[in-house]
């Protein structure tokens, strides 16, 4: 999905390229699906 | 794995931003994990609904549309004060509220993406609707300026007037009448071919104009005559009435 990996950058590439921790890329993925998630209302 | 929380991973693998390295010992943990499972399930759902709100094929005229309709609105104030410069929010703080700010963001892109996409599609149906009507009157008009139009008058019901015109080049006919009455409600006015004794559907008048040019479904064929009677909306396939008029068709 070129949506999701950035250009072709895995989640490591990304944080690399923003010059923030892999740790924080991962976090931030994760919580802007989440909300995503809340605001279209899909649940597991 | 990689990282010091594999739970924190959900979101990248959902997205398809770990390495396959990383994907294959996360999908490890995924199997052993129920919590982990059950949100990956949702991100996922999510994530794909993002790749099919980003792959819809946009129709040319959408932007325009939008722009033109953005000029009809009036903007909403800011729901987020500008921060004082001197009292900036820590940095943490600030990529939060950019998260959240991001996430609405797309969630908005796509509901007022969807929005839009209905108004266009609402657009499309009245410009056919537009271009039926059109195309009818030029089919009622090239009967009625045939060379060999042929027109029969009819009384109607409460001192109305109804005109039949034939072309029998064109195979089609024209009814017109004028100051006719609203048919009872739950009922329209249906218009019969006469095939020599045999009554055949050719379309129903608009129940709320009183006065039409319609032209009737179907060839005139070997058709003698016309009528109209009073039928349950929707029409019928046979007459359940007696005709309220009848006329014959003029010899060619």
């Amino acid at each position: 999905m070129p949506l999701a990996h950035g250009e072709g950058l895995a989640y490591r590439g990304g944080a690399e390229h923003l010059a923030e921790p892999p740790g924080r890329a991962t976090s931030r993925m994760r919580k802007g699906l989440t909300r995503l998630c809340d605001c279209l209302g899909v649940t597991a | 794995m990689n990282t010091d929380d594999p739970h924190l991973l959900s979101g990248a693998y959902a997205l398809h931003a770990l390495s396959d390295e990383e994907r294959r010992e996360y999908e490890r943990h995924l199997a052993a994990c129920a919590s982990c499972a059950e949100e990956v399930a949702a991100l996922s759902e999510t994530a794909a609904g993002l790749g099919l709100a980003a792959s819809a094929p946009v129709p040319p005229s959408l932007k325009e549309d939008v722009l033109r309709r953005i000029t009809q609105v009036r903007q909403e104030p800011a729901a987020v004060p500008a921060a004082p410069a001197r009292d900036a929010p820590p940095r943490g703080r600030a990529r939060r509220g950019l998260l959240w700010a991001l996430a609405a963001s797309i969630a908005s892109a796509v509901l007022l993406g969807g929005t839009a996409v209905v108004q266009h599609r609402l657009a499309q149906d009245a410009e056919r609707e537009g271009r039926r009507v059109q195309q009818a009157a030029g089919e009622v008009a090239a009967v009625l300026a045939a060379p060999d139009a042929r027109l029969t008058a009819t009384a109607l019901p409460q001192g109305a007037t109804g005109t039949v015109v034939v072309s029998r080049s064109l195979d089609q006919a024209v009814f017109t009448a004028s100051d006719l009455a609203v048919p009872p409600r739950g009922t329209v006015y249906q218009l019969w071919f006469d095939d020599r004794g045999t009554m055949r559907p050719a379309g129903l008048l608009d129940p709320d104009r009183t006065t039409t040019a319609t032209l009737m479904d179907g060839p005139v064929g070997g058709a003698t005559g016309m009528g109209i009677t009073i039928e349950p909306a929707g029409g019928s396939a046979r007459p359940t009435s007696a005709p309220i008029a009848l006329a014959a068709f003029p010899a060619a």
